[in-house]
């Protein structure tokens, strides 16, 4: 089996700055994406994921091409890249930048065109879906837009409509613990990974490598997260880390 | 020393591009015909599905250019994931024939178990190297490298003295391919930090 991937997320706002959310709000700036995924190079990061979460409200805000080819240009390690794809062009260009996958959300799927077209001209391993979802008191976990917080329905329907559009890989997020680094949902992701033929990869709520390392031999593709890798300490002060090979038993 | 990269318009050429500049390799870009060929060396990247990059080629006027490359010339020319899959004769993923340059055909990984072994396999993984000279590069005493892989598909080859590394899955797959003049690697070297640069760094030096 591959070895389990940990995946710094890179958040950029719409003036294309690193900018770290907790629960999707309450952002914070951390500083140049740049300087990060040159960072991350040198700490021999897995993956990275970017995603572009403009102002957090805006439905059209396009990718930022221009800082992805940048980002793209310096990294030695796989990228894939999420916020505002049309649909083959957009998909095509991000590849030819550099980029490996690209990543559409779950709320896409209600009109699918977009993702159909994307895995038809990268095919199904270029194409990942990121399920946003929330833990609730009474009803489970449910599946948001992560714009207009409409409910989209539950996680186990919506991996099933992804496998039938030919998705590659699904990314869980999840929205309540996002940030907080208060522990992973790895029921959520267990459940998902015995569904799915592809892989899984769960973001959210990661806390530290104790976790990481009690997770590694459970049938998880990866970890994907953003606090754990750019926050030092209770009081977040901002210092970017990334565990050696010794500390993840690889 | 020169690298041309091809760029068959569904590919990565800035990661490569940079990938050889550590290693203070200068590199051109191939994207028709008529492009400049002062290159000594070639790369054929990939990403997507083989009919779709197989058409790309052809509307680029590169299909001749390359089997050229290949057979005749006997340029070195490297192959990398997608890339590798079309030096074969025929691919499970389309209709389309490939380039012909390796006697094989590349088929849908369908492991037995599907929830252990994830297809797409994407991910980090080690290699086992199988001929030289990765088995001289990577001995029994050193760790074996590891490369990022993200593939559905995977080559079979006729010939397995043409097999250089292989990855271990549900069983062994094929990783990388030296056929003569023509290597292949199923792993992103790029996107491979250290390990991907000395990968490349051999090739180089072949």
């Amino acid at each position: 089996m591959p070895i389990q991937r940990l995946i710094p997320i890179l958040l950029l706002d719409d003036n294309g700055q690193l900018v770290k959310t907790r629960k999707f709000r309450k952002r914070q700036y951390i500083g140049d994406p740049l300087v990060a995924l040159r960072l991350f190079n040198d700490l021999g990061a897995d993956e990275i994921i970017v995603l572009s979460i403009g102002d957090g409200v805006s439905k059209t805000s396009s990718p930022p091409w221009a800082l992805l080819e940048d980002l793209a240009g310096e990294a030695l390690m796989p990228l894939a890249y999420g916020g505002g794809l049309g649909g083959e062009m957009d998909a095509l260009r991000a590849i030819s930048i550099g980029f490996e996958k690209v990543i559409y959300s779950s709320s896409r799927l209600k009109d699918a065109d977009d993702i159909r077209s994307a895995v038809n001209a990268l095919g199904s391993q270029s194409v990942s879906l990121c399920i946003n979802y929330e833990e609730t008191m009474f009803s489970g976990r449910i599946v948001r837009c992560h714009k207009t917080g409409a409910k989209l329905g539950n996680i186990g329907g919506l991996t099933e409509v992804a496998a039938n559009f030919g998705v590659g890989e699904i990314m869980l997020q999840n929205i309540t613990r996002e940030g907080e680094r208060n522990g992973l949902d790895l029921e959520a992701v267990m459940d998902v990974s015995a569904r799915f033929k592809g892989p899984v990869i769960l973001s959210g709520g990661m806390r530290d490598l104790t976790e990481l390392q009690g997770s590694l031999k459970l049938n998880i593709s990866g970890f994907a997260g953003g606090s754990f890798f750019i926050f030092a300490g209770s009081r977040r002060g901002v210092l970017i880390s990334y565990p050696s090979d010794s500390e993840r038993n690889i | 020393m020169k690298v041309g990269i091809i760029d068959t318009g569904n590919c990565s050429i800035r990661s490569l591009e940079y990938a050889f500049k550590k290693l203070g390799v200068t590199t051109g870009v191939v994207s028709s015909n008529d492009s400049p060929m002062d290159f000594d060396r070639f790369v054929l990247p990939g990403v997507g599905s083989f009919d779709f990059a197989v058409e790309s080629i052809i509307r680029r006027n590169l299909w001749d250019l390359i089997r050229h490359l290949g057979l005749i010339e006997k340029k070195p020319i490297l192959g990398i994931c997608l890339g590798m899959q079309l030096f074969a004769d025929s691919s499970e993923e389309g209709d389309r024939s490939g380039l012909g340059l390796i006697k094989g055909k590349v088929l849908k990984i369908r492991p037995d178990n599907e929830i252990i072994y994830k297809v797409p396999n994407a991910g980090w993984s080690h290699i086992v190297p199988t001929a030289s000279p990765f088995t001289d590069s990577y001995p029994p005493t050193r760790q074996s490298p590891r490369f990022y892989f993200v593939h559905s598909y995977h080559l079979v080859c006729e010939d397995q003295a043409d097999i250089a590394m292989l990855i271990q899955l549900d069983k062994s797959y094929c990783a990388a391919v030296i056929s003569g003049n023509i290597w292949g690697a199923q792993f992103h070297p790029e996107k491979s930090h250290n390990f991907g640069l000395e990968f490349l760094r051999i090739w180089l030096e072949s």
